[in-house]
């Protein structure tokens, strides 16, 4: 009967820590709270030395972004901030519980323990892992998705001579960009582009058009829409050559860099590809070995 | 027996599906309204790759299904079950596997053709000076790979209503990007619309097919060696099958075991290297609406 202790001790530890994750990440706050305690936080920054140093640093950086919860979620398009939190926490809980009342039952019925103790946290650390690494992978389909999306209506922009966005209060229905964003049969750009999330991601307040775009491109860690936002300061606000040209070589500049990285890509995994062309030729090895096998113990052909 | 084979069934089944479904672009809001949702998306892939091979979807389908039938014919004068099976399976979701490669060098093709239309556009369009005049000439005298597709030009009551029809028959992204972009020519200048083509919408075409040929290539070479080796172990297998005793392997429990083991390894291969070498699917236009919103941001 020990043996159920621990078990149910681990459940009672996981629970107390999920609570204290949720309250620690504002799930469990009202909406009032959560945006009182943004603006204190944006009023008394606590700029210690390490997010110093990891602001300083590219490859800190990257990897902050790649486990940016919020920014992740923004944009893979789910739910709130506190939906992830709620999601990982309630998974892990439940991963734990389930474990935990398997092995209840199994010492109940005199089986002993079906999965040893330690393997319940880990049980419970990959399902929340295997969570997280969804939400990456729908954040960079969406990131991709949607910079193919703004890379075709540059083309657009330059043939037809007009602005991407008309004003930097924020994205219309009336702007260009938004409207062509929502003639696609894809919604991933037109809902990024059609929702005011992004400002959570974002302290800054658009004075230009440029800036207004390089805001959402931020938010969303997508450079085309910086690219785009260059073209705008460059054309429109800073007098610069004709726009509808920038609009157009920076079509071709996109479209350039995504054949170049397509070759590096596919010249990597010509060689990676070859370890599943291994699993074809094994499928013919394991016929000709079952076969020899079978008809050596039956006397042979 | 009869649960061991049910289970093999089912396991071939259940991998074949997920392997369709992962390779599967996501849905697509508006695919056909008059089907089911989870039926459209299929109906819709099935459509693309008619079009893309260039053969009428009534005629498609009837392949389709004497493909199966065949599959059917020689699964079961095989004698042995999990081959039946998995010949079914090669006869019905191995087709658009097996076809692709033809399917995307045509797609290729047509697109080089349609480039070297469009710098004919150009040249009739500094000549002429009416971008109409000049689409529905160039309609006239397609090259072979056009013809088809340029057919909604000649016959079209308007160049607009031609353009969406053509785009919407072509079932492409790059096609459509086209008609999108000649849509939006229409209202230019067509002095200035000449410049921006050759300077800038031609080279950026031409890049666009470099980069899905790149990809193409590099997805050819790997798929036409898994089907070559495919080959080879069909070749086997039927060359065991004549042989008395090696038939009876492949009729035993074991054999048939190890049938499914062969497949799912090959079939998993196959999908992890669909992994690696998989691209984001293009963006597409919804033609009814870029219409509108093109001449309201013209008017603008």
């Amino acid at each position: 009967m020990a043996e159920v202790w621990l078990p149910s001790l681990l459940l009672v530890t996981t629970a107390a820590l999920a609570a204290l994750v949720l309250a620690r990440s504002g799930a469990l706050r009202t909406a009032e709270s959560a945006s009182i305690r943004r603006v204190r936080d944006r009023l008394l920054p606590d700029h210690g030395r390490w997010a110093a140093a990891v602001a300083r640093n590219p490859m800190a950086r990257a990897l902050q972004d790649r486990f940016a919860i919020r920014r992740l979620q923004l944009a893979a398009g789910r739910g709130d901030t506190q939906a992830l939190t709620r999601r990982v926490v309630g998974i892990a809980a439940l991963t734990v519980a389930a474990c935990s009342v398997l092995d209840g039952v199994t010492v109940l019925a005199g089986d002993g323990l079906v999965l040893a103790p330690a393997l319940i946290p880990v049980a419970a650390v990959v399902a929340t892992a295997l969570s997280v690494a969804s939400l990456q992978r729908e954040a960079r389909r969406r990131r991709e998705t949607a910079s193919l999306q703004v890379a075709k209506t540059l083309l657009l922009f330059g043939l037809l001579r007009v602005p991407p966005v008309h004003s930097p209060e924020g994205l219309g229905p009336g702007d260009p960009l938004l409207a062509l964003a929502r003639s696609m049969r894809d919604r991933t750009l037109a809902e990024m582009l059609g929702s005011e999330q992004w400002r959570q991601m974002s302290d800054v307040q658009p004075h230009s058009r440029a800036e207004l775009l390089e805001a959402v491109s931020a938010a969303y860690r997508l450079p085309v829409l910086a690219q785009l936002a260059q073209v705008v300061r460059a054309g429109q606000e800073y007098g610069g050559g004709d726009p509808a040209t920038e609009y157009l070589a920076a079509a071709r500049s996109f479209t350039a860099q995504r054949l170049a990285d397509a070759r590096v890509r596919l010249g990597s995994r010509t060689i990676t590809v070859l370890v599943p062309m291994v699993g074809l030729l094994a499928a013919i090895f394991v016929v000709i070995f079952s076969a020899v096998a079978y008809a050596s113990a039956n006397g042979g052909l | 027996m009869i649960a061991l084979l049910f289970f093999e069934v089912l396991v071939i089944l259940c991998l074949i599906a997920a392997i369709t479904v992962w390779q599967r672009p996501g849905v697509r809001p508006d695919a056909g309204a008059a089907v089911s949702p989870r039926v459209a998306p299929l109906l819709d892939a099935e459509r693309d790759l008619a079009a893309s091979l260039g053969v009428p979807f009534a005629v498609w389908a009837a392949i389709r299904l004497t493909l199966f039938a065949l599959a059917l014919l020689v699964g079961l004068t095989s004698g042995v079950v999990v081959i039946a099976v998995v010949l079914l399976l090669l006869g019905t979701l191995g087709v658009p596997w097996l076809v692709e490669d033809v399917a995307s060098a045509r797609r290729s093709r047509a697109y080089r053709s349609l480039v070297a239309t469009v710098r004919d556009l150009a040249n009739g369009l500094q000549r002429m000076g009416n971008l109409d005049a000049v689409l529905r000439e160039v309609a006239q005298h397609p090259r072979p790979e056009l013809r088809e597709l340029l057919t909604p030009l000649q016959t079209a009551l308007s160049m607009e209503e031609g353009l969406l029809d053509m785009a919407e028959r072509s079932r492409s992204a790059f096609v459509e990007d086209v008609c999108v972009l000649l849509l939006a020519g229409r209202s230019r200048d067509p002095r200035e619309l000449v410049h921006q083509l050759r300077d800038q919408v031609i080279p950026e075409l031409e890049e666009d097919i470099a980069l899905l040929d790149a990809t193409r290539a590099a997805v050819a070479v790997q798929r036409r060696s898994a089907q070559m080796i495919g080959a080879v172990l069909a070749v086997l297998i039927g060359a065991f099958n004549t042989v008395p005793v090696l038939h009876d392997f492949l009729v035993s429990v074991q054999g048939e075991i190890t049938l499914v083991i062969a497949a799912l390894i090959f079939a998993g291969s196959i999908a992890i290297m669909g992994t690696l070498l998989r691209t984001p699917r293009p963006a597409r236009w919804d033609m009814r609406l870029v219409r509108a919103e093109l001449g309201r941001i013209g008017r603008g």
